[in-house]
């Protein structure tokens, strides 16, 4: 008989990728720890970039509480990433992991962060249409 | 004083060493605008004074004098050298500046002695003091500022310079010597009687006036040094701020840049501010990008599930209908092919119920918790503020570029040598002022105690009966008498030179106007020159070439009663006259000095203006321009 995992209550990023976090900080583009790692889950959603393995040691960082009082990251892990196995805020560290990596392969390119931001702009442009398009069915 | 060469080393656009062997007479030297006219005049200032003045007046540092062809080739020595006759003596005048040490020096030899350093300005100084020099050595431009430099009230230095092209201060000197000397005999007078034993009162008081006297005059050389310390460190401090006008506008174009870096860096940090404030609330947006498709998604399913609760509920009721054989609507028994009907209408809502993808209440959970996610505009705000923050990092950059560029153009400490200067001349300034108010009060003071002194001495001389001291009392009012006669003597002289500087300026104005109605010009004592028409009567207002034709007499009367001459050297002098009056004053140069040099340029005389004066003129020069750093002046020759 298996028994099943209780959800996360605390997340965080392993060892290394906390490094790069402090590194995107450090430059002075984002005011607090949390604004990258919201961005980051958001990003990974976006891009359904591979959530980084469950097996690697992450080191708490936030209350899911505090990171998403209104549940809404929650809510989109839980809706559009069906893999999550019951544990949708277990399954947002993955993400954020995977979506810190994203956002300072970038700025270590040397890339501006608005040519990252932009594709995700909605105003009045086309973008918002194209990626209804794309995304039209839960992914699993 | 006749200049017999003159040589010029690498100054300014005088490249490499060019001489000129020169004798008595008027020397033409042609050159366009920009070819070194001003140059030349100025590189004998600069031989004779050691500097020379901008045409805005103010002087032009050393460090600039170096040619620009001969720094590039390594060079680092700028020179002026002339060989001088003085009173029939030869000199040679040397002057240099090394632009790699930043030392200027001045070698003379006077015969076959060389000066040292500081006899070598005294003895320039004796031969062209600066004050004088501005009557010999001169711009065509400045020939209107001397005449009303001049006028009534006018500037009394220059009154004083006047005086000492005709010697006066030298005959002032025999006055105060002479009564220096009755001085003495009075203080020896004084102390005969004190040997006599008599009057010891009358000359304790005397005594004691005449060390009074004497801390007094002591007080007076003090503040007279003084004044002479802080002239040295006005004109230090001019020398650096002259050095580093040009550097100066480099600070002043570096300071702004300097602003502009600090408003573009203000900039970025209010722009890194909205950034971070934008940032916080992008996830949102990106969230709200992803969930829209779901969104729309979840609504689908939402419909699909209740539609397919109402028709199960239908489903049911009909059910119910067969089970029960009454009809769900009206409660009546079932008749013929009713059931038929049911089963059919049955089987076909089954067929068409829709599938979605969760229960009717797990998705109407999602779309509460999706309709949450809301974008906020801020991912906008983010891109934009991070393309600003963008092309502000490379402004400053930029900015930061040139900056750095301008530093080092300025130098190291230049910007503190320019403060310090600054500060040392407006100090010198104040304490020149704060001196001279000083000296004034001294100088009363010595009158004073002079005329307290000769009251004293008096008294002693009253009471005195030994023959020494009446012996050494006579010879004090007679060295006091001599002193009175001299002083009178001198305002007579004084009077008769300014009347003859008058008359001969006078006379050489009426040699060079066209005007008939000028009779001649009046001088008055400041020695300003005041026109006269046909009934003696001054006339108001001159014209501009009028009044350099007036300036130009003033400066020939000058030189005609100067006690020591020199050459003059006019640049430019001829540009306001109209053709009559430069004819006229073309006729007159070999008449005005010993040594004259007309620097002129090609709109300004011509050969037909020249060929006039042919016979007066000893060579003429031309002044060719090989680039913009390089010409050379040649021997024009004639005929």
């Amino acid at each position: 008989m298996t028994t099943e995992q209780a959800d996360k209550g605390q997340i965080g990023l392993s060892e290394e990728v906390d490094l790069k976090i402090k590194e995107i900080i450090e430059e002075g583009r984002f005011d607090h720890e949390q604004d990258v790692y919201r961005l980051a889950i958001a990003i990974a959603l976006a891009e359904d970039l591979e959530p980084a393995p469950e097996s690697r040691a992450y080191k708490t960082k936030f209350n899911v509480g505090s990171l998403d009082p209104e549940h809404s990251l929650r809510t989109a892990t839980q809706y559009l990433r069906i893999d999550h196995g019951g544990r949708p805020q277990a399954m947002m560290e993955r993400l954020a992991e995977a979506g810190v990596e994203h956002i300072h392969s970038h700025l270590n390119a040397g890339k501006p962060l608005h040519e990252l931001l932009v594709k995700y702009a909605r105003a009045d442009d086309s973008s918002t249409e194209e990626q209804t398009a794309d995304v039209d069915e839960p992914r699993a | 004083m006749i200049i017999r060469q003159l040589t010029f080393s690498n100054f300014l656009i005088f490249k490499g060493r060019q001489t000129l062997d020169l004798d008595r007479g008027l020397y033409v030297i042609h050159g366009e605008t920009g070819f070194g006219k001003t140059t030349f005049l100025n590189g004998i200032s600069w031989a004779l004074l050691g500097r020379f003045n901008d045409r805005q007046g103010a002087r032009v540092p050393d460090a600039v004098l170096l040619n620009q062809h001969a720094k590039k080739e390594q060079e680092t020595e700028v020179l002026v050298e002339m060989v001088v006759n003085v009173d029939g003596e030869e000199s040679l005048v040397r002057r240099t500046y090394d632009a790699s040490t930043g030392v200027a020096h001045l070698y003379v030899r006077k015969g076959e002695t060389t000066l040292h350093q500081d006899d070598a300005e005294r003895f320039l100084r004796g031969v062209l003091d600066r004050e004088v020099a501005r009557f010999f050595l001169f711009d065509g431009e400045d020939l209107r500022r001397y005449e009303e430099m001049l006028a009534e009230g006018g500037e009394p230095q220059v009154r004083e310079a006047v005086e000492h092209i005709l010697g006066l201060p030298a005959l002032m000197n025999a006055v105060t010597d002479l009564r220096a000397v009755a001085q003495d005999f009075r203080k020896k007078a004084t102390s005969a009687t004190r040997q006599e034993g008599k009057a010891e009162q009358a000359v304790l008081y005397s005594e004691q006036t005449e060390k009074g006297l004497d801390a007094a005059k002591e007080d007076l050389a003090g503040l007279e040094a003084q004044h002479v310390d802080q002239e040295v460190r006005r004109d230090q401090a001019e020398e650096v701020l002259g050095r580093d006008k040009a550097l100066n506008q480099v600070l002043i174009k570096r300071d702004s840049m300097r602003s502009k870096v600090e408003e573009l860096e203000k900039a970025r940090d209010a722009t890194v501010d909205r950034r971070q404030e934008a940032l916080k609330g992008t996830w949102e947006d990106v969230l709200a990008g992803v969930v829209a498709p779901a969104q729309v998604a979840i609504e689908g399913d939402l419909q699909a599930a209740e539609h397919r609760e109402r028709d199960e509920l239908v489903i049911e009721k009909l059910n119910d209908s067969l089970s029960t054989g009454t009809c769900d609507q009206c409660s009546q028994p079932l008749h013929g092919d009713a059931a038929d009907h049911i089963n059919k209408d049955i089987e076909e809502l089954r067929s068409g119920l829709p599938r979605p993808s969760r229960d009717l209440k797990d998705l109407r959970r999602i779309a509460l918790a999706l309709m949450g996610v809301k974008s906020t505009g801020r991912l906008n705000d983010a891109v934009s503020e991070d393309k600003r923050l963008g092309q502000l990092d490379r402004d400053i950059v930029e900015q930061k570029q040139m900056l750095s560029g301008l530093t080092v153009e300025a130098g190291p400490g230049t910007e503190s040598a320019v403060r310090k200067a600054t500060e040392q001349l407006e100090n010198a300034l104040k304490s020149l002022g704060f001196i001279e108010e000083k000296i004034k009060d001294a100088k009363e003071a010595v009158a004073t105690a002079s005329a307290t002194l000769r009251e004293a001495q008096l008294a002693v001389q009253k009471l005195s009966t030994s023959t020494e001291s009446a012996t050494l009392n006579a010879r004090a009012d007679t060295a006091e008498h001599l002193a009175d006669l001299y002083e009178q003597a001198i305002g007579i002289f004084r009077d008769e030179r300014r009347d003859q500087v008058g008359k001969d300026a006078s006379e050489i104005f009426l040699g060079l106007t066209t005007s008939d109605e000028a009779t001649g010009l009046r001088i008055d004592k400041n020695y300003g020159l005041v026109t006269l028409d046909s009934t003696g009567t001054p006339v108001p207002g001159r014209s501009a070439g009028q009044e350099q034709i007036v300036a130009f007499s003033l400066i020939g009367a000058l030189n005609k009663n100067a006690t020591r001459t020199a050459p003059v050297v006019m640049d430019t002098p001829l540009g306001r006259l109209d053709r009559g009056h430069r004819a006229n004053v073309l006729k007159y140069l070999s008449d005005m000095a010993d040594q004259v040099f007309l620097l002129v340029h090609s709109a300004e005389v011509d050969d037909s203006d020249l060929n006039e004066i042919r016979d007066q003129i000893v060579a003429e020069y031309e002044m060719r321009k090989e680039d913009e750093f390089y010409t050379v002046i040649e021997r024009r020759q004639i005929g």
